[in-house]
């Protein structure tokens, strides 16, 4: 089946702990706010990207 | 014979007022497709398809290998006579595309695992299942009918005869169990049931029976929707049941159709005349930070994806406007989205809102 075409993506944190909590991404020209949930289809096809060397998650602002 | 006993023998076709004693078709909930009636349309009634596109609600568009068609796909208030249904989806082609090595498109549903169960897949009781459902197309010919099974790796390939043009017919479709693969029994995406209606030659099988193929594939003379511009394929009543009988389509109503759908994807949406949406409660952190709890209708299949349109507001000492979200915190039972503003006061309470413009929503998918 086809994949999503995700154009950046890029790490929120948690302003009280500074943990990641989820990726802003731009997915077939949307801007979205994805958890990082294995059983969420977007963050599941970030991480397919990401693993096959497509795709790059920036760090999140300081 | 006891009450419960005649009960579970009885099937009742609706149609004729005939009660028969056979243990097939069971009473009760029998429709497994969620808006079946296409009656239900969270993300509008009209789409410009180029690219994997969930359309009616349930329902996506779907592309294999980049297959260069395009479509335009609307809900429609065209439905067969007298058949009770007040909604269809309809496909229009709007290019023209010759049949491409492997590549495909077509209209599909797909079913979490823990919904299936009941099917004993992998087991020599898997069970039957039979697809009914209305269609009508301005092509006539041989469509392919796909159903992928265990994380796509195992398919059967079914096919319908559209006889007329322009024309409704409705359609049934045995599709045997897989003794031979089970189905997982969590919340991801288990079986799918696929109408393509273009496939490139490189996917086309006259294999019969379940075999392990996890592509999207059709059969022999599949129809090409996309040799001309223009041409249409309507699809309502949409019913998957267990066993291997079609029996009447299992009409719910808006309100139950909504909740299911609203499991996999909702939108609180600004409209004209009773305008503004809630979406949820909070505090700024800073000045330009707002967060906000958002309950959710209903528990979601996973944790959800969130998106926003134009024209949201916090109503707080005055009305800062959302610029876009910040950080996603949800998980399936209830979010907690962090919305970046135009300037306020951290430590002001507030609630966050649509306009009542037609493009003012914000969204959560949890889709397959």
């Amino acid at each position: 089946m086809e994949q999503m075409n995700i154009t950046s993506a890029q790490y929120s944190v948690d302003n009280v702990t500074g943990n990641n909590v989820s990726i802003q991404a731009t997915i077939d020209g949307v801007q979205m706010s994805v958890p990082l949930d294995p059983a969420n289809r977007h963050y599941a096809e970030i991480m397919r990207q990401v693993e096959a060397g497509e795709l790059v998650i920036q760090d999140a602002d300081s | 014979m006891s009450r419960a006993r005649d009960l579970a023998n009885v099937a009742d076709d609706v149609s004729t007022g005939t009660v028969v004693t056979t243990a097939s078709p069971s009473l009760g909930r029998r429709n497994l497709i969620i808006n079946g009636a296409m009656q239900v349309a969270q993300r509008g009634t009209s789409f410009s398809v180029s690219g994997n596109s969930y359309t009616l609600d349930r329902w996506l568009l779907t592309y294999g290998s980049s297959a260069a068609v395009t479509s335009t796909v609307t809900q429609e208030s065209d439905t067969p006579t007298g058949s009770g249904f007040a909604s269809s989806l309809k496909v229009e082609t709007t290019n023209t595309v010759a049949p491409d090595t492997n590549k495909n498109f077509g209209c599909q549903y797909s079913f979490e695992g823990q919904d299936l169960q009941m099917l004993s897949y992998g087991t020599s009781s898997a069970k039957n299942l039979t697809l009914s459902f209305w269609v009508k197309s301005s092509k006539t010919g041989t469509y392919g009918l796909q159903v992928l099974s265990n994380g796509k790796t195992r398919t059967i390939l079914k096919s319908y005869t559209v006889d007329s043009a322009n024309t409704w017919e409705q359609k049934t479709i045995l599709i045997e169990g897989d003794t031979s693969s089970g189905i997982d029994n969590n919340n991801a995406q288990s079986l799918r049931v696929i109408w393509p209606l273009y496939t490139g030659p490189d996917d086309i099988y006259a294999t019969t029976g379940w075999f392990a193929n996890g592509a999207f594939l059709s059969v022999p003379d599949q129809v090409n929707l996309f040799d001309a511009t223009g041409a249409t394929w309507q699809i309502t009543g949409v019913q998957l049941e267990v066993g291997s009988v079609a029996s009447t389509y299992e009409h719910r109503s808006y309100g139950e159709e909504l909740a299911a759908c609203q499991r996999y994807y909702w939108r609180f949406a600004g409209s004209s005349g009773n305008g503004y949406a809630g979406i949820g409660s909070g505090g700024f952190i800073n000045a330009t930070l707002f967060n906000a709890f958002v309950p959710y209708p209903v528990e979601m299949r996973a944790s959800p994806t969130f998106s926003i349109g134009t024209s949201l507001y916090v109503v707080t000492s005055g009305f800062p406007s959302i610029s876009s979200i910040n950080a996603n915190f949800g998980n399936q039972h209830s979010g907690r989205v962090q919305f970046t503003t135009t300037s306020s006061t951290a430590g002001f309470g507030g609630s966050a809102h649509t306009s009542n413009a037609s493009t003012s929503f914000f969204d959560a998918d949890a889709e397959l």
